[in-house]
């Protein structure tokens, strides 16, 4: 059973991530940070003819390195889809996934905005603040802020402004000369300069942090595979 | 003699610190008593419809029970929350300020002097609520951070409007309430240490 609940008015969602939101911490929760134990990468997906969210969540170490013991769950949650709403959607399956091992890790990273989000409050800042951990949040696309694209070699980056108070809430990242830039911003208990070490620390040598990609991808498989064994026992 | 007023969000603890401290003083809980005029089965059923209908009625019994407890020379508790929820939505102060200024008024009437009474936050982390709610199976809380959030701020917020009308009151009989009045806060983040600081409040 998940422990938390989950709106599935948008209106509800908006006010719950604004309340939320005055939990939100920028400051490095655990001492040792940009080394940590272990972390939980979390790639999530969600099916609209089957209205499920599917999430999986891997293990990795501070090098990036993944362990073999995936988990995946897959819930049904009929939220429909809103920019900047993602948790409400997918929330549900990664809480479900998560309430088993959250105590196994001390650091959190998704494919999900962090703070570069239209509310301050994306994917990441909200799982994050909900368990109380460290938790780091990387895309392909920016939702929310103003950037320009990095030099594309290997670790090169530029700062993603907020579009109105310009403060920096994250970075272009580019992980090769071959790669689109990804972007990252804390989510919660960990501050922004750290949230890039990390992720530079995991980065791997794909184009997308590795431990993220795989568990999106993970994700992602699984939901095309349940849709299309339900097209089957039609 | 003593009146404690100790109020606080549900779930934070406040009864159980209250069994745990042992105190000799009287303890009446406003949640059972909401329940029982509106005949519900579960103390948590309350604040899922509107009880302010019945405030008249339950400030009736908490003032004959101080009157009584203070006749035989019992120091009293009251075990309720500062902020409440009315059809599980929105939030408003326990009791309304007018009720409690007249109970302000009431309490003085009996005792005129000599009176110490106490408001007491029980208040933590939010993160800390919501594990104490997931934790207790025998109630039915809401398992919403952002619920927490909201209860606890909420009950921050109008605990200072208990002391600051019972204050009032004290002042018309041209008391400065200031001596007779106290206002504390108890973090129940751990439980031990919340306890020691309850018990040396309830001492007096």
């Amino acid at each position: 059973m998940a422990i938390f609940s989950w709106t599935t008015d948008k209106e509800e969602a908006k006010q719950e991530q604004q309340t939320l939101y005055n939990l939100l911490e920028l400051r490095n929760a655990l001492p040792n940070l940009p080394s940590f134990k272990r972390g939980i990468a979390v790639g999530s997906a969600y099916e609209e003819n089957t209205k499920r969210a599917f999430a999986t969540a891997i293990f990795f170490d501070q090098n990036g390195k993944c362990s073999h013991k995936i988990m995946r769950v897959n819930v049904e949650v009929n939220f429909p889809y809103v920019p900047g709403l993602l948790a409400f959607r997918v929330g549900p399956a990664i809480c479900s996934v998560l309430d088993k091992i959250i105590n196994q890790a001390d650091l959190l990273v998704f494919d999900g905005q962090g703070i570069a989000h239209q509310r301050g409050f994306g994917l990441a800042s909200h799982i994050g603040v909900l368990y109380n951990k460290p938790s780091i949040g990387v895309t392909r696309n920016v939702l929310y802020g103003k950037y320009i694209n990095p030099p594309k070699q290997r670790f090169a980056y530029t700062d993603v402004f907020h579009p109105k108070n310009k403060t920096v809430i994250g970075y272009a990242l580019s992980l090769g000369a071959n790669c689109n830039a990804c972007y990252i911003s804390p989510g919660h208990n960990i501050d922004i300069e750290t949230s890039l070490k990390v992720i530079c620390n995991i980065a791997g040598e794909t184009c997308f942090p590795f431990p993220i990609q795989k568990a999106h991808a993970l994700s992602n498989k699984e939901a095309k595979a349940y849709w299309k064994n339900k097209q089957n026992m039609l | 003699m003593i009146l404690t007023i100790v109020g606080g969000a549900s779930g934070v603890g406040k009864t159980s610190l209250l069994k745990q401290t042992d105190s000799k003083a009287k303890q009446i809980n406003t949640g059972t008593l909401f329940k029982k005029h509106m005949v519900l089965n579960k103390r948590d059923d309350v604040r899922k419809g509107d009880w302010s209908a019945y405030e008249p009625g339950v400030m009736n019994d908490l003032s004959n029970f101080v009157l009584v407890s203070f006749q035989r020379g019992e120091d009293v508790i009251i075990d309720t929350h500062f902020a409440a929820k009315i059809y599980g939505k929105n939030y408003r102060i326990g009791l309304k300020e007018k009720y409690l200024f007249d109970f302000g008024m009431f309490v003085f009437n009996i005792i005129k002097t000599d009176t110490l009474i106490q408001v007491v936050l029980i208040t933590a982390d939010p993160h800390a609520l919501l594990n104490r709610r997931r934790l207790d199976k025998s109630r039915d809380r809401e398992l919403v951070l952002s619920d927490c959030y909201n209860d606890l701020r909420s009950n921050d917020v109008y605990s200072t409007r208990y002391s600051r009308e019972i204050s009032r009151a004290f002042q018309k009989f041209g008391s400065t309430g200031r001596d007779n009045i106290r206002y504390h806060r108890v973090e129940n983040n751990d439980f031990k240490a919340a306890l020691i600081n309850l018990k040396n409040i309830l001492g007096g």
